[in-house]
C-alpha cells in the first residue's frame, strides 16, 4: 500500500518479499530517472563477527570492499557491461557500515533491477579474478593514500583507536590485499548477503505495482538458503587514545592539522545516537562557524582558514569530535579548540535559527533520488523510519543539545599535524 | 523552459514546475577570459559570498541566509573558451514546505547580494588570503593538478592555459579598484542569463527582473576557437606520491559549431567514459594498470585529454595503448555494440537532466553560447545520427599536443 507522509509529500510503499529482503519503494511521479540501490550491513568495521553459537569469524581488512570489486564479474565478463547494454549506469561503494549495489537510468527500470537483484545473488568470483582484481585495488588505495584530507583522516582515526576497526582503511592496505583470497570471499559473502541482511530501495516515477511484482517475482526465482545469523563482536577498546601527538610529512604545499576528542560514552540506540550527532552539529555550528560574532578576528588573526570545519561521529562502540584547519601553527590551532571549546556554548535563538536552516537542506535533499534512496537504506539498517530522523531536527531540545558537550573531555584527545616535507 | 528577452544580452529563462522541493535560481555574466581577469574574478566571487553591504558581518549574512530557511549562496567561474561564465547560484526550500512565502523575498534577496557586495580593504585581503590557500590546495590534488599543468602547457597562448579559480602569478597585485572595475562591468555590460526553476508565479520573477540593474543592454563575448597545430610537448614533474598521473591532451580543432562535434562526443564516451569503453577494457580491466582512466573534452577549446592514475613503470605501456584505442576508432576496429551504447548512454544521460535543475540550466545556457537549437530533440536526433565512419573522422582530426606527467620521486616508483 502506498503511503504518503503528510509533510514532506514523499510517497512510499514497503513490504518484505516470501525470502526475507525488505524493500521500500518511492513514488517520485514526473522524474523521468530512477534509482534502485541494494545494500547490505556489511562494511569496513566488520572485522570480527560472532555467530549465535559464540563462532568467531575474522575477516581480513578491506574485504567488503574487495568483495564489492568482485561481485561485478559474472562467467560472460563485466557485469558493468550488462548494465550498459540496458542504458543504465551501475555503481557501488562501500562504507564502514555497508556496502551498497546502485544504478541509475532514464530508460527502462525494470531489466537493470532484474539485473541487479540477480549479480548481487549470484556471485561468481574465480581465483584468476581476484588475483586480478589485487592490482586494481591497489592502485585504488593508491590514490587515496597521495590524497591529504584522506591521509590526515586516516591517520587521526589510528591515533584515536588501538583495536577498533575505524583504524583500518575501508579498502584496507596493500597486504591485507594482497592476503584476501576467494575462499575467504566466498565465506564473507555467505554470513552477510543474505537476503533477510539486505534492503533494497528503489525511487522512481515508474508505476510501483509494476516494480513491486517484479521484485516479489525476481526474488521468487532465487534459491532460498538458511541464514547465519551474525554480528559484529565488541572490541575491546581501551578508552585513551593512542597518541597524544602524531606526526606525518607529505608532499603538500598546504599543512594541516586535526584535533580530535576521542568520545568513551556510548548511545544505546540509533535514535539516541542520531540526536546526539544532531546535539554536536548544533553545538559546534553555534559555537565555531560565522554564528559566532568572534569568528571574523579567528580569520583575520589567522588562526583558521576557510578549510576550517568540525566534524563528529557517534557509533554503537565509537565516538568522536574532530576540528580540522589548514596552519603550519598546530600549537595555536590547538589552544584556540581548547579556549573555544571551553566556552562552547547555544542560545535558543540560534538553535531555533540553525533547526531552520537544517530542516530546509533535509527537505531539499529529498530532490534527489540516489540521497533520498540511500537516506530511507540507512535509516532501515538502523530500524529507524527516515521521515522521523528528520522530525528529530525539529524536536531536539535546547538542553539536548547543551546535554552533548560533558560527554567530550579534552584530555582524552589527539593532535595530528600533516606538513611539508623538509 | 520559457525565454524572455528584455534587451539584447540580458535573458531570463523560467521553468515552471512543481516537481521539486526548492526553487533555483543561476545568474551569468559572460566576459572575456584572461588570467587576470578570472584571478579578478574569483576574488569577487568570495567576498559576494562573504559579505554584503546590507550585512556587514559574516553573522549578519548568515542570519539573513538561515531567516530563508539555509538559501544557498555559491558564486563560481567557469570557462568557456574565450570567455569566463561569473556564476551566481542561490537554492531555496519551496514555499509549499514552510510556513510563510519566501520566494520573492529570495530573488530580491540574490539581487542584493549581486549588487551591493562589500568591497573594501578589508574583505580584498581576507579573499586574497582564502584564494591563495585555496590555490595552494588545489596543487594537493595530483589528478586536478596534473590536468591543470597539462592544459597550461597544452594551451600557451590560449585560453586554454588560464584556469578560471585564478592565478597566483597574478593575485598580489589585484587591487581594489580592480575588483570594483570588474564589479561595474557585470553590474552594466557584461551579457547576462538568469535561470529560474520554481513552483512560484513566473510572472512575479519577471516584474522583478524588468525592475532591475539587469534589465539593460548588454554586450556579448566571444566563446568558442580552436587552437592551431603545432609539435608535440612531453613534460614530466616530480612529487612525492604513490602514483603517475598521466594526462594527454589532443587538439581536435573541432568544436560545437562543427558538423563532427558529436561524433567526436560519441567518439569520447566510446574512448573513455564507460564500463565497457575502449580505455576501460583495454587498460583497467584486462591489464589492471589502473583504477581509474577517462576521456573529456574542452568543449569551447576544441581539446580532448585522457587521463588516468597509474604505475609509473607502466606509463609507456599506457601512453601507447591509448593511443592504439584511438587508432581502433579511427579504423572502424570496435564492436558496433560499443557504438550504439555510447549513443545511448549520451541520450539517456539528456533525458535524465530534467531531473536535476542545474543540469537543465548548464544544457541550456551551453546550447544558448553555441547559437544552436536549444531543443533537446534536435540535440538527439544529431547524437542518433553518428555513424562508425564520422565517429572514426572525428577521431582522425585529434593531434597530440602534450604529454604530461605527475610522477613519484624515484625511490618511490
Amino acid at each position: 500500500m502506498n503511503v504518503t507522509h503528510p509533510r514532506y509529500k514523499e510517497t512510499l510503499r514497503q513490504f518484505t518479499t516470501e525470502n526475507g529482503l525488505r524493500c521500500i519503494l518511492v513514488f517520485k511521479p514526473d522524474y523521468q530517472g530512477s534509482c534502485a540501490l541494494l545494500g547490505t550491513p556489511f562494511g569496513a568495521l566488520d572485522l570480527e563477527q560472532v555467530d549465535q553459537d559464540g563462532t568467531i569469524y575474522h575477516v581480513i581488512p578491506g574485504t567488503a570492499h574487495f568483495l564489492e570489486h568482485k561481485l561485478f564479474e559474472n562467467p560472460e565478463g563485466d557485469i558493468m557491461n550488462v548494465f550498459t547494454d540496458l542504458g543504465a549506469q551501475v555503481n557501488a561503494f562501500t562504507s564502514y557500515h555497508e556496502t551498497v549495489y546502485y544504478f541509475t537510468t532514464s530508460a527502462d527500470v525494470i531489466e537493470p533491477l532484474n539485473v541487479l537483484m540477480d549479480f548481487v545473488a549470484n556471485p561468481s568470483i574465480s581465483e584468476a579474478s581476484v588475483e586480478k582484481e589485487k592490482g586494481i585495488i591497489v592502485q585504488e588505495l593508491n590514490m587515496y593514500e597521495q590524497m591529504p584530507d584522506v591521509r590526515l583522516m586516516m591517520e587521526t582515526y589510528k591515533s584515536l583507536y588501538h583495536n577498533h576497526p575505524l583504524k583500518f582503511d575501508i579498502g584496507g592496505d596493500e597486504q591485507s590485499v594482497l592476503s584476501v583470497s576467494k575462499d575467504h570471499l566466498d565465506e564473507c559473502y555467505l554470513r552477510n548477503y543474505h537476503p533477510q541482511q539486505m534492503v533494497l530501495v528503489v525511487a522512481t516515477g515508474v508505476d510501483l505495482d509494476v516494480i513491486e511484482e517484479t521484485i516479489r517475482k525476481k526474488q521468487s526465482e532465487h534459491p532460498v538458503r538458511s541464514m547465519q545469523k551474525v554480528v559484529r563482536a565488541s572490541v575491546n577498546e581501551p578508552k585513551e587514545v593512542v597518541n597524544t601527538y602524531h606526526a606525518i610529512t607529505m608532499d603538500v604545499q598546504s599543512e594541516k592539522v586535526a584535533v580530535a576528542f576521542k568520545i568513551t560514552e556510548f548511545f544505546d540506540s540509533p535514535l539516541k545516537r542520531l540526536k546526539a550527532e544532531w546535539a554536536m552539529r548544533f553545538l559546534s555550528e553555534a559555537a565555531f562557524s560565522s554564528l559566532n560574532p568572534e569568528y571574523q578576528q579567528w580569520m583575520d588573526d589567522e588562526i583558521i582558514t576557510d578549510f576550517f570545519g568540525v566534524d563528529s561521529d557517534f557509533g554503537e562502540d565509537y565516538g568522536f569530535v574532530l576540528f580540522f584547519n589548514e596552519t603550519s601553527n598546530p600549537k595555536q590551532f590547538e589552544d584556540f579548540v581548547l579556549e573555544q571549546w571551553e566556552k562552547a556554548t547555544i542560545s535558543e535563538a540560534t538553535l531555533q535559527q540553525l533547526k531552520r536552516r537544517s530542516l530546509g537542506s533535509a527537505i531539499r535533499r529529498m530532490n534527489h533520488l540516489d540521497d533520498l534512496a540511500l537516506g530511507i537504506m540507512r535509516s532501515t539498517f538502523e530500524q529507524m523510519d527516515y521521515f522521523d530522523t528528520i522530525d528529530v531536527i525539529e524536536t531536539i531540545s535546547l538542553d539536548e543539545v547543551l546535554a552533548i558537550k560533558p560527554l567530550v573531555h579534552v584530555e582524552n584527545r589527539s593532535v595530528i599535524t600533516l606538513s611539508k616535507k623538509a | 523552459m520559457q525565454s524572455y528577452m528584455y534587451h539584447p544580452m540580458s535573458q531570463l529563462h523560467i521553468e515552471s514546475t512543481q516537481k521539486f522541493k526548492d526553487t533555483t535560481i543561476s545568474v551569468r555574466f559572460l566576459s572575456e577570459l584572461t588570467e587576470k581577469s578570472a584571478t579578478t574574478l574569483a576574488i569577487l566571487a568570495l567576498i559576494m559570498e562573504d559579505r554584503n553591504q546590507y550585512a556587514a558581518t559574516k553573522q549578519q549574512m548568515t542570519q539573513w541566509m538561515d531567516q530563508l530557511y539555509g538559501a544557498k549562496l555559491d558564486v563560481r567561474s567557469i570557462g568557456y573558451g574565450k570567455s569566463n561564465s561569473f556564476e551566481v547560484r542561490s537554492k531555496v526550500i519551496d514555499d509549499r514546505y514552510i510556513d510563510r512565502s519566501i520566494a520573492k523575498e529570495h530573488f530580491e534577496w540574490l539581487l542584493t547580494m549581486i549588487q551591493y557586495p562589500l568591497l573594501s580593504a578589508e574583505t580584498l585581503k581576507e579573499a586574497k588570503l582564502m584564494l591563495k590557500a585555496t590555490l595552494l590546495r588545489n596543487q594537493d590534488s595530483a589528478t586536478k593538478y596534473a590536468i591543470n599543468q597539462a592544459f597550461t602547457r597544452a594551451g600557451v597562448g590560449y585560453p586554454l592555459s588560464i584556469d578560471t579559480s585564478g592565478s597566483l602569478d597574478v593575485l598580489d597585485d589585484i587591487t581594489l579598484d580592480d575588483v570594483k572595475s570588474a564589479h561595474a562591468m557585470l553590474l552594466s555590460t557584461a551579457r547576462v542569463d538568469v535561470f529560474v526553476i520554481t513552483s512560484a508565479q513566473p510572472q512575479m520573477y519577471q516584474a522583478l527582473f524588468e525592475h532591475s540593474y539587469l534589465n539593460t543592454t548588454r554586450v556579448d563575448s566571444e566563446t568558442m576557437y580552436t587552437l592551431k597545430h603545432r609539435d608535440m610537448t612531453q613534460e614530466v614533474m616530480k612529487k612525492e606520491l604513490k602514483q603517475t598521473n598521466l594526462v594527454m591532451v589532443y587538439n581536435a580543432q573541432i568544436i560545437p559549431s562543427d558538423e563532427l562535434y558529436w561524433p567526436l562526443r560519441v567518439a569520447l564516451v566510446a574512448l573513455g567514459q564507460l564500463p565497457s569503453s575502449l580505455c576501460f577494457t583495454e587498460i583497467r580491466e584486462k591489464r589492471s594498470l589502473c583504477y581509474f582512466i577517462g576521456a573529456n573534452m574542452v568543449t569551447f577549446d576544441g581539446a580532448v585529454y585522457v587521463y588516468t592514475g597509474i604505475d609509473a613503470k607502466e606509463k609507456q605501456q599506457v601512453i601507447q595503448l591509448v593511443g592504439e584505442q584511438i587508432q581502433r576508432i579511427i579504423d572502424g576496429d570496435i564492436d558496433e555494440n560499443l557504438l550504439v551504447n555510447s549513443k545511448t548512454m549520451m541520450i539517456n544521460s539528456l533525458y535524465g537532466m530534467v531531473d536535476d535543475p542545474f543540469a537543465m540550466i548548464n544544457f541550456l545556457y551551453q546550447r544558448l553560447l553555441m547559437k544552436s537549437d536549444v531543443h533537446m530533440d534536435s540535440v538527439i536526433q544529431k547524437i542518433q545520427q553518428v555513424s562508425m565512419a564520422k565517429m572514426g573522422e572525428a577521431m582522425a582530426s585529434l593531434v597530440l599536443r602534450t604529454i604530461f606527467s605527475l610522477e613519484p620521486m624515484e625511490e618511490q616508483a
